[in-house]
């Protein structure tokens, strides 16, 4: 079980990441949603994962926070791409094309011999 | 890199915990907030906006703990509660954890006092620039030193030292405000202190050119000695002191850490010509290494002993690093002074570790014993969901919650004790003990095994809790499990049998001391008083002048009330080297493979034999014509030398002769006499001068006057308590020289004590050792007969109705305790075996396998086992067998 959260969190880490990115600074909540949003609602999340993740990353150096106010007029905590996590961001992309190329390469393999 | 920054991101969260919580659940607050705006956005009710957006969020509290776990260190709380937890716990039995940390601080002085001296004799550099790098330059044969011209040759040519000087260690009578004082000296070369770094303040040090003869003559002085003489007033400098006569100016004062190598009240520049035996010091340059200054100053020997006629100063030189100097080596090939202390140290290291082993097996049986009364606890830990992982942690904590104040009260405890005894020895300043980094490393590990040692064993045994059993038996009164009672006899055997081996070590060393003290020295120590006059050499300038004034002293000596007989000596017995070589008359030339032993001489004054109590066998003592008549040359043998020489033949009217190497030393001996063939007169039992525990040695003695020496230990036999007539002493000589002191006060009693101090202090030592662990072995014995008998009540109870008698139950307990002590003594015995093997060379008159010593432990060992069996036995044996069933 605590493998499966382990990837969970490793490619979770990622999207947060690459939605700060596009995004530019955003709240928990913001990211949560869209997370959800871009996953087209495939991957359910739970909105609490989110929060661990957003820890790690912080503690790592690749995003930083601050309290802002949000449209609305509320007080929320906004997380921000660092240079580091840019850096960060690129690579770990890089590195999950290579992956999915090597694995597409052995599941063709498969249904080729099939 | 990035998982480091983390790291320190989470260590330091730990300090402000409150205020991240309470961030962190502002933010979720806020994140509950928009969430529930927009499910009502949505066009949900409040209700449902509230419930919906709960459950996408996971539940706060998962989430909180999830984000702790994540911020912090899951571990470092987990300790933190089971820290509070054992708190607790141990707090509940004080009574009991009290004992433990007391029996562990025991131990753990025991071990970090050890720790320290070891690492002071061997490990720890001495707290001077450089200290690694100094080197002690003697002489191997010869007097042990080389003469002044050597050291100039030395210091010029050498390539090995960066800073090189000379010594000798000496006495100067001195004089201030009447009285007459000797003091201690160091002679020195003007560069003695640049080896040391040592800086003058107040005042400046020696300079070359002052070596020169005929140039003033100079001191520093030592820090104590200034601020005892001159209150540490500056104006001490410029002042003259004078010293056997002679004028001195004082140039500087020492600082206080300069009593290292050789502590001494006053420095006195050496200079040029001055015919004494002097030794080195010297610094090493970066990179040179031992061997290589060895055939460094080899080399500059070859060159002066082609160009210089030889003597007995141009001995070869011989190097050594200060520690194996100061103390010998681990290897304890080298005897020092204070004998072998490395073999010493290791002995006792290996003594207090297994005193530590012995209190760890009877913690970890208390633990142990405790864990029972705990199985309950331990089942619903385990069926509530506790990992066995979990378990053994908790139970290593409180272990550890034992073991810290255990061996911090230990090693408080420990350095106490070693401040009171430097004090006690007045020991030089360099002489510390202070923690260091390998000592706090020592106790580091110390708390560590310790902890490991006595909860590791009963933590892995409470984890392999039976939780359907454990939740049982608490219920019932069987006994307990098989395993955990052979745990607590397996342990209490290994008590008993580190306790013998300790036992036997310590009996072997108080029975070798015993041999010691047992042997017969060859004198009567009793009732004698000695001391020590140096004449100074301006006033008294011959043979004949020092003859007369100490042969008038020790007559006037004589007439003192109480006195029965005075005399002098150049050497006490046990106290110092004064070696020859001599050729017999008519003795076969001896083969070359067997060296020719050094033979002790010693010149005495009449009446030597019946001060010292050393029996005359044959022939006479010396009388004063002895000594008067140029001509007659005479000698005493003692037994074992008439023995080497004339075995079966009576000694008196042989002939023997001083054996010189050259001519210039045969020269000097012409004056007295000693150059011709001596006639021995009198024959004496063999005396003990090295030490009561070494081998008997030859010697010679000779009449006083035949040898020019200016320093003579003078000795008083009387029938009164030696303190009443120092006084007068002291004010016979003031009244015969006013500058004369006297030195080393003495009753030769002392001297005796003092030679067997090592193995004195080693045998109560080890002793002590011995008996503390026979003490923890008996309790640890007494609470398992104890535990077994109260766990037994019922099953004695039902023996006693079916008919057993209390004689019977009685030896049932007793044989249970003993055969406890019997299994541990006989594997503590097979351990003693080998353990003496390595103790062989601190033995003395007894081997490795001494009978009365095995006996008198097992005796001890019988007393231990009523000690420890005889209560619960009787108790066991009082009990009335239908309350025990009915109370069932």
């Amino acid at each position: 079980m605590s493998t499966k959260t382990d990837v969970m969190q490793g490619t979770l880490g990622l999207m947060v990441l690459k939605i700060l990115e596009t995004m530019g600074p955003l709240h928990g909540y913001g990211i949560a949603r869209r997370i959800e949003q871009i996953s087209g609602n495939l991957l359910s999340v739970n909105y609490g994962t989110i929060y661990p993740a957003l820890l790690k990353l912080e503690q790592e150096g690749c995003i930083s926070s601050e309290w802002g106010v949000s449209d609305n007029n509320r007080k929320a905590k906004y997380y921000k791409l660092t240079r580091a996590g840019r850096k960060q961001l690129q690579e770990s992309a890089r590195e999950w094309e290579q992956t999915k190329c090597i694995l597409e390469r052995f599941l063709t393999l498969g249904e080729e011999s099939s | 890199m990035r998982t480091l920054r983390a790291w320190i991101v989470r260590l330091c969260s730990l300090f402000k915990r409150k205020q991240l919580d309470h961030e962190f659940g502002e933010e979720i607050e806020c994140h509950l907030a928009m969430h529930i705006e927009d499910n009502l956005r949505s066009g949900m009710s409040p209700e449902e906006a509230r419930r919906n957006a709960l459950l996408k969020l996971g539940g706060v509290d998962r989430v909180f703990e999830e984000h702790r776990d994540r911020r912090g260190f899951r571990w470092l709380a987990e300790l933190q509660r089971n820290l509070c937890y054992a708190a607790r716990i141990l707090w509940k039995q004080k009574a009991l954890s009290l004992i433990v940390i007391g029996i562990l601080a025991f131990a753990g002085a025991a071990n970090t006092a050890v720790f320290s001296v070891y690492n002071f004799l061997f490990l720890r550099s001495f707290p001077y620039p450089y200290s690694e790098r100094l080197v002690y330059v003697g002489t191997s044969g010869g007097y042990g030193g080389y003469d002044s011209e050597s050291h100039y040759r030395y210091r010029e040519e050498n390539r090995s030292f960066e800073a090189f000087g000379s010594y000798n260690r000496d006495y100067r009578n001195y004089s201030r405000q009447g009285e007459a004082r000797t003091t201690s000296i160091l002679l020195v070369t003007y560069d003695f202190a640049s080896v040391f770094q040592y800086q003058p303040a107040p005042g400046r040090g020696f300079l070359e050119k002052e070596e020169g003869p005929g140039e003033p003559k100079i001191v520093m002085l030592s820090h104590s000695f200034w601020q005892r003489e001159f209150g540490g007033s500056v104006s001490a400098l410029g002042e003259t002191l004078k010293l056997d006569g002679e004028v001195h100016t004082v140039v500087g004062v020492l600082p206080s850490n300069a009593d290292f190598p050789q502590p001494a009240d006053l420095w006195v520049l050496f200079q040029k010509g001055q015919g004494t035996t002097i030794r080195g010091f010297g610094r090493l340059k970066e990179g040179v290494s031992l061997g290589q200054a060895q055939q460094d100053l080899t080399r500059i020997h070859k060159s002066m002993v082609e160009t210089r006629s030889m003597n007995d100063f141009l001995a070869p030189p011989r190097l050594q690093f200060l520690r194996e100097r100061l103390f010998g080596n681990l290897r304890g090939s080298t005897i020092t002074l204070f004998g072998n202390l490395g073999s010493t140290i290791t002995m006792l290291l290996f003594a207090a570790g297994i005193l530590l082993l012995i209190v760890c097996l009877n913690v970890a049986g208390i633990m142990l014993a405790r864990s029972e009364s705990r199985s309950q606890e331990m089942g619903i830990r385990t069926a509530l969901g506790a990992s066995r992982a979990g378990i053994i942690r908790q139970l290593l904590t409180e272990s550890l919650l034992l073991a810290l104040p255990g061996v911090l009260l230990g090693l408080l405890m420990g350095q106490a004790l070693l401040k009171l005894i430097a004090l006690k020895l007045e020991a030089p300043s360099w002489v510390r003990f202070s923690p260091d980094i390998p000592f706090l490393a020592f106790c580091v590990v110390l708390t560590g095994a310790t902890t490991a040692f006595f909860g590791l064993a009963p933590a892995l045994q409470a984890a392999r809790v039976d939780v359907q059993h454990s939740l049982h038996e608490a219920c019932s009164r069987s006994s307990a499990s098989g395993a955990k009672r052979r745990g607590l006899k397996m342990l209490v055997v290994g008590e008993v049998a580190f306790a013998v081996v300790l036992l036997v070590g310590a009996g072997l060393l108080l029975r070798s001391w015993q041999k010691m003290l047992a042997v017969d020295p060859g004198f009567r120590a009793d009732h004698v008083f000695t001391f020590n006059i140096k004449l100074p050499p301006s006033a008294y300038k011959g043979i004949d002048d020092n003859a007369r004034f100490f042969n008038r002293f020790i007559e006037s000596l004589r007439q003192f009330p109480g006195v029965t007989a005075a005399s002098g000596a150049n050497v006490l017995p046990l106290g110092g080297y004064n070696q020859f070589f001599f050729d017999v008359e008519g003795a076969a030339p001896h083969p070359v493979a067997e060296p020719d032993p050094a033979i002790l001489m010693r010149w005495i004054f009449p009446d030597y034999f019946k001060t010292m109590g050393v029996t005359l066998v044959s022939g006479r003592d010396f009388n004063a014509e002895d000594g008067r008549a140029k001509n007659s040359c005479v000698a005493i043998v003692d037994q074992s030398f008439a023995r080497r020489y004339w075995p079966g033949a009576d000694p008196i009217g042989k002939r023997i002769r001083i054996r010189t190497e050259n001519d210039g030393q045969r020269e000097g001996m012409k004056e007295s006499g000693l150059d011709r063939w001596m006639t021995v007169v009198g024959l004496t039992r063999n005396v003990a001068h090295y030490g009561l525990d070494r081998a008997i040695e030859s010697g010679v003695y000779i009449p006083y006057n035949k040898w020019r020496s200016s320093q003579m230990y003078i000795l008083v036999r009387s029938t009164v308590d030696p303190a009443g007539i120092v006084g007068p002493i002291r004010s016979q000589l003031h009244k015969l020289d006013p500058d004369v002191g006297i030195l080393f006060p003495m009753t030769m009693t002392e001297v005796v004590k003092r030679s067997t101090l090592v193995r004195r202090v080693l045998s109560i030592v080890m002793m002590l050792f011995a008996v503390a662990a026979l003490l923890i072995a008996v309790a640890g014995v007494y609470g398992v007969v104890n535990y077994t008998v109260s766990r037994r009540t019922h099953e004695i109870g039902v023996r006693m109705a079916l008919g057993a008698t209390r004689g019977q139950v009685l030896s049932m307990v007793v044989g249970g305790g003993a055969r406890l002590m019997i299994v541990g003594a006989i594997l503590g015995v097979a351990g003693a075996f080998a353990a003496s093997q390595a103790m062989q060379n601190m033995l003395f008159g007894i081997t490795a396998f001494d009978v009365p010593t095995y006996f008198i432990v097992g005796a001890v060992l019988i007393g231990a086992v009523a000690a420890a069996t005889l209560l619960p036995a009787k108790r066991a044996a009082n009990i009335e067998p239908m309350r025990s069933l009915r109370s069932e």
